[in-house]
Parts: structure tokens; sequence; C-alpha cells
């Protein structure tokens, strides 16, 4: 019987030169948005920098997560997860930024006929990002804005019944090309339901919907070289890090972000969101494969 | 579309949720075919000793692949694949399931060479001291100090080994004993040695696979021993060796050879001298095989099969009242 060949090859040298071209392609019309992506109105830049609602973001989520490393294994480990999210959020209708700090914890694990294997998953994620409102295609009710968002994502697993290779960890940085659409879908005017003997007053209520794509324009990361174990501790030079590799434009990173925001009498908001991320390191040799899916709750406390 | 929001929320919920787009196709499997094939060619592009070993592992693919069939059971499945491991010949190789583990046994290499109940009952007795992983006494009217080392735990600090040490300065030797030492921290090799040398001292290569060839490794790293800055004890040492030390323990003896004032005294080593790694097979079995090489100064790969003592010596299971191994070490450092 011939032998047959497992092969996880994804990437060529060709591909890098793909994947550099659409980066430079979308920021190339990203950017032209992004510089005319100023609302028009009566009032001064600076007026309207300092009138901004002001945030702090705190978030809790629960969701799952799942993640694969053929380095190590062909199976894909999958579990539930929970976030906590801490953050700034500066945000109008002209423009938002943020920058926030996540934190995920992950309980995963395998289960293949009657064996079982678990491993712990933790990512940590510092993000910043600027969006703004394109005018041109975006009126009182429906806005369309575009930007980009900065992601430094680190990832540790352990799985114990990996012996050596138990450890894993992996450095994520990208610079993902951002578009959003939002609905303002407030309730502006008083309404009164009434039904036999029920009566209910609607008040109304500022709330928005969106939509958010961030598509990763330029991924780079750290990671196990070939062997992925390394020779550190027979040589007597410690190092977590030692034939750790850089590859840079390699790999495919994508996040959205459906949200329900509803802006309190206070000032305050409730943000309700789903947010789900995929990475993939698309290696030549041994690939990384991730997945979120997060259900978070935030708090807005407005500063202002 | 912006008159039904919610057919719009939907729409986008169930598009942006697809990584099974982006990902490789799911392989979970208990096929053996499947599994045999993975664990194969796993080994086959990590695996370090091929070359030193004069392993044909084309061959060994046709032999155990001819022993699969598709509706053979998870016991059928392991033995071959089991077996077909143990063609490596190599301790640091293991298949793990829950119901089994695969071994090769570097221990039935040679004889048996070491008893404590005959270090008990007529060397040390029984009110020895233990310090951390060291269990330490006096020998010979106290002219010698006995250490037996029988794991490395990673416990071995500057309390213990200090306080060790300090109790031996003033023999004339020490017998330090890693008969049946089965490895395990290799850091502790670094810090126990520390002790015994007075200068930076280099001990050993290692180089890893970074590449599927057999031959495709790293360029060489050398393993530099530093004198701890603390006690330290620069008489004469015996290090006491047989089959059953493996793993770090070789890699203590593979050491031990450069440095002057440490003899090798027993058996060869069982080897052990890669370093493993660990692995998970479709069908969710666990595996590990050596990845790194060991060479002595000289560059020669060949110690994994066993460091040879520069002293052979024997236990007579005729007479289990004396240890000829120890014996031959008394000897020697009271002459």
């Amino acid at each position: 019987m011939e032998k047959v060949t497992i092969s996880c090859n994804f990437t060529t040298p060709t591909l890098h030169r793909m994947q550099k071209q659409i980066f430079w392609l979308l920021i190339l019309t990203v950017l032209p948005g992004m510089l005319s992506a100023q609302y028009d109105s009566t009032m001064s830049r600076k007026q309207l920098r300092k009138n901004r609602p002001t945030y702090v973001l705190t978030g809790l989520g629960v969701g799952s997560a799942n993640f694969r490393d053929f380095a190590t294994s062909p199976l894909t480990y999958r579990g539930p997860a929970v976030q906590a999210s801490l953050g700034r959020l500066k945000e109008d209708q002209q423009v938002s930024a943020y920058g926030a700090m996540n934190l995920l914890y992950a309980a995963t694990g395998i289960r293949v006929d009657n064996e079982r294997a678990y491993s712990t998953f933790v990512a940590w994620a510092f993000n910043y990002s600027r969006i703004y409102t394109i005018p041109s295609w975006s009126n009182e009710n429906w806005q369309l804005a575009t930007g980009g968002l900065l992601d430094l994502t680190t990832i540790l697993r352990v799985n114990p019944s990996l012996q050596n290779n138990s450890f894993g960890m992996e450095l994520f940085g990208s610079l993902f090309g951002s578009f959003q659409v939002r609905r303002d879908i407030s309730r502006k005017r008083t309404k009164t339901f009434q039904f036999l003997f029920i009566h209910h007053t609607f008040r109304p209520k500022q709330r928005y919907l969106s939509y958010r794509v961030n598509l990763g324009l330029m991924n780079n990361y750290f990671r196990n070289g070939y062997s992925y174990s390394n020779q550190s501790a027979v040589v007597n030079d410690p190092s977590v890090f030692e034939d750790y590799e850089w590859s840079n434009f390699a790999g495919f990173r994508v996040r959205t972000s459906l949200a329900y925001t509803r802006v309190l009498n206070n000032g305050n908001a409730i943000r309700w969101a789903y947010e789900w991320q995929a990475t993939t390191t698309s290696s030549s040799t041994h690939a990384f494969e991730m997945a979120q899916h997060v259900v978070k709750c935030s708090l807005l406390f407005n500063t202002k | 579309m912006m008159k039904n929001p919610l057919l719009l929320i939907f729409a986008l919920l169930f598009g942006s949720s697809c990584e099974r787009v982006l990902f490789k196709e799911d392989m979970e499997s208990s096929d053996p075919y499947l599994n045999f094939d993975y664990l194969w060619k796993e080994c086959d592009e990590h695996y370090s000793f091929f070359d030193l070993k004069d392993i044909d592992w084309d061959q060994v693919y046709d032999r155990y692949e001819a022993m699969l069939y598709p509706e053979m059971s998870d016991d059928s499945l392991f033995q071959v694949l089991g077996q077909m491991l143990n063609e490596l010949r190599d301790g640091h190789v293991n298949l793990i399931s829950n119901f089994n583990v695969s071994f090769y046994d570097v221990n039935g290499l040679g004889q048996d060479n070491y008893n404590w109940r005959t270090v008990t009952d007529h060397y040390i007795g029984t009110d020895y001291y233990i310090s951390g992983p060291f269990v330490n006494d006096f020998l010979a009217d106290g002219a010698i100090g006995y250490i037996r080392y029988s794991s490395f735990t990673g416990t071995a600090d500057y309390t213990n080994l200090d306080f060790v040490l300090s109790r031996f300065r003033n023999t004339e030797g020490i017998i330090f004993d890693i008969r049946e030492n089965g490895g395990g921290v290799a850091s502790d090799i670094f810090w126990i040695l520390s002790h015994f040398v007075d200068r930076p001292t280099l001990l050993y290569y290692s180089r890893i696979k970074n590449g599927p060839a057999h031959d495709d490794f790293s360029e060489r790293d050398e393993a530099v021993l530093d004198p701890y800055q603390g006690i330290r004890y620069l008489q004469d040492v015996i290090v006491l060796t047989d089959r059953g030390t493996y793993s770090a323990g070789s890699f203590m003896a593979l050491a031990c050879k450069a440095l002057d004032r440490m003899t090798l005294m027993g058996d060869t080593t069982g080897g052990g001298l890669g370093m493993p790694n660990g692995g998970q097979l479709p069908n969710g079995w666990t595996y590990r095989f050596s990845i790194t090489q060991s060479l002595t100064l000289d560059g020669n790969p060949e110690y994994e099969n066993g460091v040879p003592p520069d002293v052979p010596a024997f236990f007579d299971w005729e007479n289990i009242n004396r240890d000829e191994v120890l014996d031959l070490a008394i000897e020697t450092l009271l002459n």
C-alpha cells in the first residue's frame, strides 16, 4: 500500500508577496477614507474632541474558544471561556477610539473515543483602535465608519499530556483594517401600549446597533521553531524563547463584533456584544489555528 | 434589509462565526492506517538517532504497515505502533493511551547492579541523613562520604547540597551513587556539578533537529558549567552508574567525563542522551521520542547507546552481603 502523506503546507513565497500587496492596497483605499471621514460640523475639531463622550469600559463575557496547534497535535481543543475587559473609549457619531486590555481564560479539551486530554488556554490582548465616520456614506440614522485596530495578543497554553511540549506560547501582533456600520434605533418619542387592562408607557431611549469587521492587513507572529521544544535545559542555558521565530506578513486574522448599546439617562451606557475572532498562522511547517466566541456585557462609565 | 434588521443580524451572525471555512479540516480519527502514517511520519521527520542507530525507517514502515487491518481493535493497533516505536531502541520513546504505555526497557541491556538493602544492611545502616533528594552518610570510619541520589527531582538546592558537602568537607573523597537513577529535571545536573569545579568548564555539546531529513540538525550548542560561588568540594569523587542510570543520569555521567576529579565506576549507563518531545495522534493517544543529540567533546554522538564507565565494576548476586561496586569505589578512594 502506498504511504499516505499527511501535509500541512500552507504558504509559499508567492503567498507572502500577495499578502504584502493586499496590505498596501487596503492601506491605500482605507487611508483616504480615514482622512476625509471627519463629519461636517459647525464646531471646531478641538471642540468636537473636547465634547466627545469618554467612557471607562469594563466588560465581562462568556463563550467558547477552540485552537489547534499542528506542531503538537492534529486535534482541535475546545471548551468554555470567560473574558474580562478593561479600557477607555471615546465615542460619538464621528469618531470612535478606544484602548483596551482583554483577558480570556478557557478550559479546553479533546475527546476521541475513550481518550481525553485537557489544555488550559489564556489569551491576553492589548488593543488600540480608531475609526472615523464617512460623511458621504452616512446620515442621521446610519453611519459607516472605517479605520484601524492595532492588536497584540499573547497566548499561553498548558497541556500536561504532551510531556516536554506541554507548554505552548505564541505572540501575535496585527494591524487590522476596520469597517463598522452603525444604526441608530433610538426611540425618540414616548409611546404608550394598551391591551385590555395592561397599560405601559415606553419612554424615549437612546440606543444603537453596530456591526464591525476587522480584517488583518499585517499579521505577524512569534512562535516555536521546527522542533517545538528546545535544548536550553540540557546546555545549562535556560531560555523560554530559544528556537522561537518571527514570521512577518504571515497568517490570517479576522474579528467581528455585533453590539447593542443602550445609553442611560445618567450618561453611562450598557453594551451587549457578540464578538468573534479567528486566527491562523498558515505556517509551512506547523500551523496554529484558534477562534474565540464571546457574548459580553460591558458597562461604559461616562467620565464627563 | 434596512426594513428588517433581524434578518440582517442573523445573516451577519451566521456569516461571521464560520471559522471552519478558514481552518483545515478536522483530523480526529480512529482509523488504524491514518494513525500509523501520522506516527511514522512524525518520527521520520523529528527523531534524532536514525543514522547513529543505523535504523532503516522506510523498511520499518513496510514491515509494520503490513500488520494493519481495517477492523483491528485499539489494543491490537497499540501493539503494532508500540512495537514499531521499540525499533528505535530508545528509553525516551513511549506511546501512551488510557489503557497501556509502550516502553523500551534499557535495564535489560545489562545485569542488575544495585541493591539498596545491601547498602543499608552492610554499609551505612539506617541512621543515614535525608537532605532533600540526597541520602547521605559516612563510610570507611568517616573517611569517605556517600551520597545516594536516586532521581533528578528538581529539588536540589543550596540548602540541602551545601549541608551535605559541608558535612563531608574533611573526607578523602565522595561516592556519588546514581545507579538506577532514571533521570528527571536536567537543571539538577548543573546545579550539583557546579559544586565540584573551580572554573568554567565545557562539558559536552548538544544539537537539535531543525528539518525533516535524518541529518538535519542545528549547530552544536555548548553545555558550559560555571562553578558555584558557595561551598565546593574539590577532592576526588567516584560516580557509580549502571544500566538503570538513564536520561539526566546519563547526561550527568557524560558531563563527568569532562571533569578531572570525577571517575565513573560500575556499568555503562542506559543512554537517553536525546531530549524527548511530546505529541498526539489523531485518535488521542500521545507519544514522545528524542529530538536532540548529545555529543562528546570530540563531537561523537555514540554515548546515546550508553556512557561507559572509566572503571567497570559489577554486583555479584551470589553474595548480597557485599556491594562489589561500592567496595571498589571505597578502595580506590582510600588508596
